[in-house]
């Protein structure tokens, strides 16, 4: 699911920046079908109550267009998500006093939780789901980049313009916030 | 739940879950996890939370990829000091059409001086070398140019057949020859002025553009 993994065969995304840089519009797909997904993931757990496909396909129009300022210092994939977090952040701040937390109902309608496979029995899985959703914005964000898009602290801190150390003692506090809500 | 003391082996449960560890370290977490409870117990929370939350909003890959391929064309497009460029949707679209302009320019001057010299086998690498000692960094050698779109490989014979302006313009300096195997050293003054000056009047390349490109002709040359 979100294997960071892959075989050797497959062109990194390195490579696939140059082959669309020389003017190959395929690498541009293969990239886009590598890291919509997540992105889209990530984008609904932040909270995004508008068009998540909107925002993913912003994120990549934004990246694309400003590839000559991206010099793989950090990954592709954190830029994206940075890119993906400030969007998200701008469309928060311009409906400004609404709140920022999707229910689980809204979490469902917009992730098709129907289509979900089985490897966590139903009622556990949504007892985590509300585990996370009573995390602190930035709880929830550290958290889920930490657990489900597998990144490190100094990845996290790029993407939520913090530091490593703030994103540690974040993913710490989330951790105990969870345990402590599955076990009352 | 009750913590595990080793901090450091908690903090990489998630690069354990997410095999984002080298070998070594891999080895051991997990053998750390193998003999504590604590952490084994908290590794199985993070796979089920990561199972939890794995579900995402379904995105339609290929509009999401038309809308990207459409941004190039759009931002390739807009007000733009370059004239070819700006008739070019797309950079790569662009860099043949500098490439083929490169050849054209290379074959031009080559086939120019060749033309004054009356004696030049290869006019073309032969220019391609003077043309180097000018802006070594910005030229690309006919072999060079040559190595892109198969389209391009075939331009500067086209353009041998075409009556080019360089030999025109080198003739009007009133000298009668250059000598094509040796470096600008062997150049009078008055070649070396009226080279940099033909040089000058190319267009100079963006640096939005990939390196290996070289000099169209803006005005005078390929009419
Ligand atoms: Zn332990």
């Amino acid at each position: 699911m979100t294997e960071p993994s892959r075989t050797a065969e497959e062109p990194d995304d390195d490579a696939l920046i140059a082959r669309w840089r020389s003017g190959d519009e395929r690498a541009a797909t293969l990239l886009v079908e590598r890291h919509a997904t997540p992105l889209a993931r990530f984008v609904a757990g932040l909270g995004e109550r508008g068009d998540v496909e909107e925002v993913v396909q912003d994120t990549f129009v934004r990246a694309f267009g400003s590839l000559d300022g991206f010099r793989g210092e950090s990954s592709l994939r954190t830029w994206l998500f940075t890119i993906a977090h400030n969007l998200v952040r701008d469309r928060a701040r311009s409906r400004k006093g609404q709140r920022d937390v999707v229910s689980i109902e809204e979490w469902h309608a917009v992730t098709e939780h129907d289509a979900l496979d089985t490897a966590v029995a139903g009622e556990t899985a949504e007892q985590m789901r509300r585990a996370v959703q009573q995390l602190t914005p930035m709880q929830r964000e550290v958290f889920t980049l930490r657990v489900t898009e597998g990144m490190s602290y100094k990845e996290i801190a790029a993407v939520v313009a913090s530091t490593e150390g703030a994103a540690r003692v974040h993913y710490h506090n989330a951790m105990r916030a969870i345990k402590e809500f599955l076990h009352d | 739940m009750i913590d595990c003391p080793r901090g450091d082996m908690r903090d990489r449960l998630p690069d354990l879950l997410n095999e984002r560890l080298d070998a070594a370290t891999r080895a051991e977490v997990a053998r750390h996890v193998a003999s504590c409870a604590e952490c084994a117990a908290e590794l199985e929370l993070l796979r089920s939370m990561r199972s939890a939350l794995a579900p995402a909003p379904r995105v339609d890959v290929a509009r999401i990829a038309a809308a990207v391929a459409a941004s190039r064309g759009t931002a390739a497009s807009s007000p733009d000091v370059r004239p070819l460029a700006a008739r070019r949707p797309a950079p790569g679209a662009r860099l043949i059409v500098w490439r083929i302009a490169a050849a054209f320019a290379v074959a031009a001057l080559g086939v120019g001086t060749w033309a004054v010299t009356h004696r030049q086998s290869s006019p073309v690498y032969a220019t391609a070398g003077t043309a180097s000692s000018h802006a070594p960094d910005s030229v690309t050698p006919a072999p060079t140019v040559a190595a892109g779109p198969p389209a391009t490989q075939r331009q500067p014979a086209a353009a041998v057949r075409t009556p080019p302006t360089a030999p025109q313009m080198l003739a009007s300096t009133g000298h009668r020859g250059l000598v094509m195997d040796g470096g600008v050293n062997d150049l009078s003054d008055g070649d070396v002025k009226m080279l940099l000056q033909s040089l000058d009047s190319l267009t100079a390349i963006p640096d939005a553009d990939p390196a290996p490109v070289s000099y169209p002709i803006d005005d005078g040359g390929g009419q």
